[in-house]
Parts: structure tokens; sequence; C-alpha cells
């Protein structure tokens, strides 16, 4: 069996450094923006806020050519003053949103900036010492609980299985939690994205064809993360194990069968005239499958008469609601696909 | 009672009313009128599970902008509920009203007109609540999300069915009812039609066994595409008469503009607001020039050119960022050309085959391109997030749109004979007993979903026809 290592995972290309750039942010140290646009600090101000500007690492050295300002701060400045406003948090408001009522914008890998803004970044990045643009670095995921998870699954499927089947080669799965989760929770598997959705209490996630046909292809263990792909943090689920495919059923006419599986166990095999055998929690009876493998639409079949079967991984079963007008004697009990039209024999079931 | 046609079909089959076809429409109507004491028909193309592929009937060509067709439709009892999500969203007042786009007219009612529709509408989906008024539900106040004041858009959301899958939560409410004989795996094929109405109909199975259905009234409820395709193959075609029958194919049609960077831990998504299930997106207010389309927003991971910290600094958010991808559902423009026909291949029914040609050049893309400008502006010059534009072009014919699987528009409904198929009670204008029944008559279509609207109308059929059978 493999067993992939979870740490793999945590080194996976996915979001980064910013969440630390995060902490403790505000930026209320320094110069107040409460200065006017005339005021001889005002320059010094503006300045003092472009010297703590943080994320700019890509677009400020770019606004440094876009505006093609050898003194952007004395621009910025004139653009603020011609505001009539009385602070320069107001000025930068109201000139921000004249920028961007007229269009005045700065295209920068399709970040529309104001013009206004991008004379402030330009000086930021001459301040700093920017020259060259930059992409911000991804860094490490690190993991940490962030959701109250009550349930999930499936656990287990077989080899070649695709597994809780939504259609369309997808299968996927299912999480209950006691509180909502950030929208920013996706889930991984084997350090893949997952499709994943938000209902309340539940969060669902599917894999792509391609994705699940390489996962069921091979036995093993498979760590499922959820990741909060804002925050950067991950929480561990558990695994999907992935166990070997049983050898499959020979039918009766020989042949290997193309669907179904070995039967392990399976039971009842006899039961009293009349009584409810396997008894359920609703009074009725119902026949239990070990096999490694059965198509969903599988049917447990008594006598030629098709049961209401449930096909689990490993498990197929179904309730006889006429087991009281079971005659004495052998019954026969089968397992058909109606897909694939294959009937496998179980056994014969007496009833005494 | 629910019957299988192949193993117990009659000559004759005899109603007050008359539906083809099991999806959300025949199955709402079939029972609304049950409840009425009403003798119904419904008959159903496809069985009471999935065919498992088995759905060649459906085969079809497609000519235009590339559109899933076969994979969009479902042929068994409950229609396309059998794979729906079950959004769910009553059209706005402003759908019913503005003028759409293109030189084709909107509805004939008023939302007024479906307002009990949609509250019957609400507990056939199993929705908790019929309640869209963001200030009643106190959205802004339970959820975290842009102030958009002052932006020309405003909050609206999406409800959720379970989903409900119509066949198989209302099979046995249609096995039950006395009055309901509901037969599966029976096609309607042809209209015995006088002038001006229909005097019976046949029906088939896939096995050759045939039956005639009469009816005080018919409804032909069988879906979006299904149809206009039956109206066409007959040799009169009801309601042609201003070649509209298969005119006017809409779908709501997706793009996906951009990213936005904004404050951290923003709640649009389903599942995030606690004691409800909703879905919060962005629509333009009324005033707002441009489609009624919206805005979809969802967390994705951070952006390497503007990084979250961008957020903090004191002249944007000046508070933890996030980013959020920006996607939009778009209101569809009906066009003559946007059309089903019919092509020379047929059926194992004997019906010609559908052809779909889907109209939707580059061209219906800009007004959706300037409402997305017009919000990114409006968001921007209010500091409350930045934009990454990414795809500032319209999609070439040749580039995949993704669509809703909503087939809508095909027997529109009309103020006039010259403008649709069927009258402001679903009648089809030129056969007094004769109704179309589903999305098919919608004349503009908003973004919210079909089917709570199908159903809404469904249950104003149900009374209308009440009323016209009479005591």
């Amino acid at each position: 069996m493999r067993r992939r290592d979870l740490l793999q995972t945590a080194g996976l290309t996915f979001v980064g450094l910013q969440f630390g750039l995060l902490a403790g942010c505000g930026n209320d140290s320094g110069r107040s923006l409460a200065v006017g646009p005339d005021d001889p600090e005002a320059l010094e101000t503006l300045r003092s806020l472009a010297g703590r500007l943080d994320g700019i690492e890509f677009v400020g050295p770019v606004c440094v050519d876009e505006v093609g300002e050898t003194e952007p701060l004395d621009a910025l400045l004139e653009r603020l003053r011609a505001t009539s406003a009385q602070s320069l948090e107001n000025a930068f408001s109201i000139a921000l949103e004249q920028d961007f009522s007229t269009g005045d914008r700065i295209d920068i890998a399709g970040w529309q900036l104001a013009r206004t803004e991008c004379l402030l970044l330009a000086a930021a990045a001459t301040n700093q010492g920017l020259r060259d643009p930059v992409l911000a670095q991804q860094g490490n995921l690190r993991f940490e609980d962030f959701a109250s998870i009550e349930r999930w699954g499936p656990d287990e499927t077989i080899e070649g299985e695709v597994f809780n089947p939504i259609g369309n080669g997808r299968g996927g799965f299912w999480i209950r939690v006691a509180e909502p989760v950030p929208g920013s929770t996706r889930l991984m598997l084997d350090g893949v994205e997952l499709a994943t959705h938000f209902e309340p209490g539940v969060v669902t996630a599917s894999l792509e064809p391609d994705h699940m046909d390489r996962i069921i292809a091979t036995a093993g263990m498979v760590p499922l993360v959820m990741v909060d792909t804002a925050r950067n943090i991950a929480q561990r689920v558990g695994y999907l194990t992935v166990r070997p495919r049983p050898p499959a059923a020979i039918l009766a006419d020989g042949s290997s069968s193309a669907v179904f599986c070995e039967v392990e166990r399976w039971g009842p095999d006899h039961a009293p005239k009349g009584q409810a055998f396997n008894e359920q929690p609703d009074g009725s009876a119902a026949f239990w499958v070990r096999i490694g493998c059965a198509p969903p639409g599988s049917e447990l079949v008594l006598d030629g008469t098709p049961l209401e079967t449930s096909v689990r991984t490993g498990l197929v079963s179904a309730r006889v609601p006429h087991y009281a007008a079971l005659e004495a004697g052998p019954h026969r009990l089968t397992i058909r696909d109606p897909a694939s039209g294959e009937s496998l024999e179980i056994g014969i079931f007496n009833v005494l | 009672m629910i019957k299988d046609a192949r193993t117990d079909l009659p000559d004759v089959l005899e109603a007050d009313v008359a539906i083809a076809g099991g999806g959300p429409a025949g199955i709402a109507l079939a029972l609304e009128l049950a409840e009425r004491g009403r003798r119904v028909l419904l008959i159903e193309g496809g069985g009471q599970q999935s065919p498992n592929g088995g759905t060649s009937i459906y085969d079809n060509t497609t000519s235009g902008r590339d559109y899933p067709l076969t994979g969009s439709r479902l042929r068994w009892l409950g229609g396309t509920t059998n794979h729906w999500g079950g959004w769910v969203r009553p059209f706005d007042p402003r759908d019913f009203t503005d003028a759409p786009a293109g030189d084709l007219p909107g509805w004939p009612i008023t939302a007024d007109a479906l307002t009990e529709g949609y509250r019957k509408a609400a507990a056939w989906c199993e929705v908790g609540s019929a309640d869209y008024d963001t200030d009643r539900i106190g959205l802004e106040r339970r959820a975290r999300l842009l102030d958009l004041s002052g932006t020309g858009f405003e909050h609206q959301v999406f409800r959720f069915s379970p989903p409900t899958r119509f066949g198989t939560r209302y099979g046995a409410a249609l096995d039950e009812a006395a009055n309901i004989d509901c037969r599966v795996n029976l096609n309607l094929v042809e209209l015995q039609q006088t002038e001006d109405a229909v005097q019976s109909a046949r029906a088939v199975t896939l096995d050759g066994a045939a039956c005639t259905l009469r009816a005080r009234q018919f409804v032909i409820a069988m879906g979006g595409v299904e149809n206009a395709r039956f109206l066409l193959n007959q040799d009169r075609i009801p309601g042609n008469q201003s070649d509209l029958v298969g005119g006017g194919f809409m779908d709501h049609f997706g793009f996906t503009p951009g990213l936005m960077l904004a404050d951290a831990g923003l709640q649009y998504e389903r599942g995030q607001i606690a004691g409800d299930d909703l879905m919060t997106v962005m629509a333009p207010s009324q005033g707002t020039e441009g489609p009624h389309s919206c805005l979809l927003v969802t967390s994705t991971a951070p952006d390497d050119v503007l990084p979250p910290a961008f957020w903090t600094n004191r002249t944007s958010g000046d508070a933890p960022g996030a980013h959020y991808r920006i996607s939009m559902i778009n209101a569809p423009t009906a066009h003559r050309q946007s059309r089903i026909s019919l092509s020379a291949d047929r059926d194992r029914l004997g019906l010609r085959r559908p052809h779909l040609h889907w109209h939707l050049p580059p061209t219906e893309f800009e007004p959706v391109i300037a409402l997305f400008e017009r919000w990114m502006d409006g968001i921007s010059a209010r500091n409350r997030a930045r934009v990454r534009w990414t795809r500032q072009n319209a999609p070439t014919l040749a580039d995949n749109v993704g669509v809703g699987y909503h087939h809508m528009g095909t027997t529109r409904m009309a103020a006039a004979p010259e403008h649709g198929v069927v009258d402001p009670d679903g009648r089809v204008w030129d056969r007094e007993n004769l109704y179309i029944a589903g999305s098919s008559v919608y004349p503009a279509a908003g973004f919210a979903n079909p089917t709570l609207t199908i159903c809404a109308l469904a249950v104003r059929m149900a009374a209308h026809l009440d009323q016209r059978l009479g005591a």
C-alpha cells in the first residue's frame, strides 16, 4: 500500500506569504492624513505615507513607468489640491473617485488602478528602492484547524471504482461541518484542488474525471485536506483508502464477470418460515452481501423478484418486504446489474 | 395512477385536460388540476427512471455558437429537474416590465400576475421561504458584503431547492391521485386539429402501440426545445402565424470578466449565512443602464500582482484583503434567428429531429462588458475594491461560452399574435383549447433560473383552465 505524506501536500504551489503580511495591518503610524493639501507638511506627509505602503512590489515599479513623472509626489499633490478638500485623506478619496468616474485608469496586468493612486505607488516604489516589478511570492501552507468537522465520506473505495459517483465519471466527497466555513475553503485530494461547494452544514467537492481515474488507478491511502485559500491554512480531513481490487467473480457459464467481484460472505442463508431474518428497525427482513465490487445500480434478486437494494463500497444489502410469504424450501438469491445485464449467483436461501 | 404504456395502453384515453410532458410544468399542473377535482391525463415520453443513455429520441444538430443541446435535456419523469442544481429565484418585476433588447417585445403580464404562483411554486420546489426581499431578510446585517451604496448596483439573493426531483418527489402523489391517469413511455406525436381547435391527439410507444387522447383542453409541456419541435412537426403548425414557433431561443450565458481585491471574509457564497440557505449576488439597480445580469462572487487564491497586503494600505481598504473571482449570469436577448427548426432526419417516432441555431454573436457581450465596467468603476471609485479586468473583449464565435441549460423562448408569450405563439394565459393564439407550459413561453428572462417561474406559471395555468372548464 502506498502512503502519501501529508507534508507533500503542505508544500503545494498554493497561496502564500500574503497572510503573514496582513498580521498587524492598518498603517496607522506616521503622519496624519488630516493635514490639508495646502499645508506645508502635506508633501512630507505623502512621502511618509509612500514609505509605508505594502503589497506594491509589482505595481509600484510599473507605476513609475506608467505615470512618467520625475517627481510623482509633486504631481500627486497638485491633483489633491485641485479637489479643494480640507484634508489629504478626503482629497485622495475625491481624486480616486474622479479618476474612476472619468476612466482615468492605469491598467497593470489587468488591475485597474486610479492614476492618482498610481502616482502615490510610483513615489512609494522610488522611496522603497523597488526598481523592477516582482510578483508576490507564494509561501508554505501551514496546518491549523479552522473547521469543525463532524463526519465525512466516503473514506474508501476499490481500485478502478468511482467513489460516490455523481455522473460523467465524476465522484466526490461530503463533509458535515458544525459551523459555516469561509467561502475561500477548498478541498484538496492528493494535492489537487477539487471543485468545492457549500450548502448549509455541508461542504461537498468533486473530482474531475481525469483526476478520479488517477486516484482510483492504484491501491493506497490518499490524503484529503481542507484549505482556506485566503489565509493559506490547511486542516487534515483524513485519508481516502483505495483498496486493491478483489478478483472478478466467476459467472455461471464459467466466464469472468466484467462488473462484479467475488462474493466474500453473505447472509442470512436460512431462516424459519415467517420469521423476519436479519430483522431491521422497522421489523422487515434483509439480506447482506459482502462483495468487493458491484455497480451502483445493482440489485439483489430473490427467485426472480428484484429487491429494494442499497449498494455501498464492499456491501450490498436489500430489504425483503415479502419475507412472511416465502414458502419453506430453497430460494435462489442472485445479484444483477441492469446496465450490463450480468447476473451473478449468490447462493441458496433456505426457509425452514 | 402511474402506468407503463408499454404494458397497459387502451385505444382511447380521455380526460378534462391532457398534458404531454412529465417535467416540473406538467407535474405541477397535473397535481394542481387534480386538487381542483379535474380529471387529468399526464403522458411522459420517457419512463419513471433514467434510461441510462437511451435518449436517442433527443439526438439533434446545432449550428451557430456551440451549444450542448443533447446533454442539457433529460427524458424521464421529472424532466430536467433530474439534474438541476436547485437554484431558485423569481423573475424581478423589471424582467416583466422593461423593454428587452432586440426587436421582440417582452412579457405581456406583470410580476403581480404571478404573486400567488410564486408562493405556491416555492412549495412545489420545496424552498424554505418565498421571501427574496433583502431588507426583510436582513441580508446586509447578517452577511459581510460590499457596501454598494452609490454604485448603481444592489444585492439580490438566490434560494435553493433540495433540489426537488419532481418525478421522484411527486411520483407517489401522481400514483395515488384517483383523478390522474399518468402514463409513462407514451409519446405525443400528432394533433388532430380543426381550424381553431384540437379535436384529439395521437400518442405512441416506442414499440409501436398507439392510442387516441381525447380531452377538452390540451397542454404541451415537453420542454423548451421539444415544445417547439413538436408543434413544428404538425402538418398545420399551431401558433405559427408570425413564424415564431421555434424562434427566439434563449439561454442564460456566462462570462467571467475578472477578479476583485476587497475586504477579507466577504460572505457571498452559498452556505455562508447561518440559518438560511442563500447565495448573494450583485445586480444592477433599477435605472442602471445595461442588461439585467448579475455578478457572482467566489473566493479564490491570492493574486501575485496585487497581493492582499495592498488592501491593508490606508489609501485602499485599510483592512485585511482577499481575492474573489467575479463571474456573470447574463440576461439573454431573444432573436428570431436563434431558433429551433427541423432537420430532415427523423427519430424512431417518425418525428423530424430538432436543429438548433444558437445566435449569440460577440456583439451580445458588449453590453455585458459595459455593465461590468460600470460596476468596476462604481466599486473602485468608492474605494471598496480594486478589480482585475481579465476579459476586456467579447468571446469570439469559436470560444466556448458557459450556459445554464435553460431552454427558453421558443413558443413565446405575447400580447398580440404577431409577436408570439401563446397569449398571456399560455393558450396558443389560433387554437382555443391548446396551451403551452414551461420556459418555452418566456419572452424575456433576466438572470433568474427558470424552474420557479415554470412552476408559478403552471399554478396560474391550472387556475385558468379550471375556470375555463367551469362547473
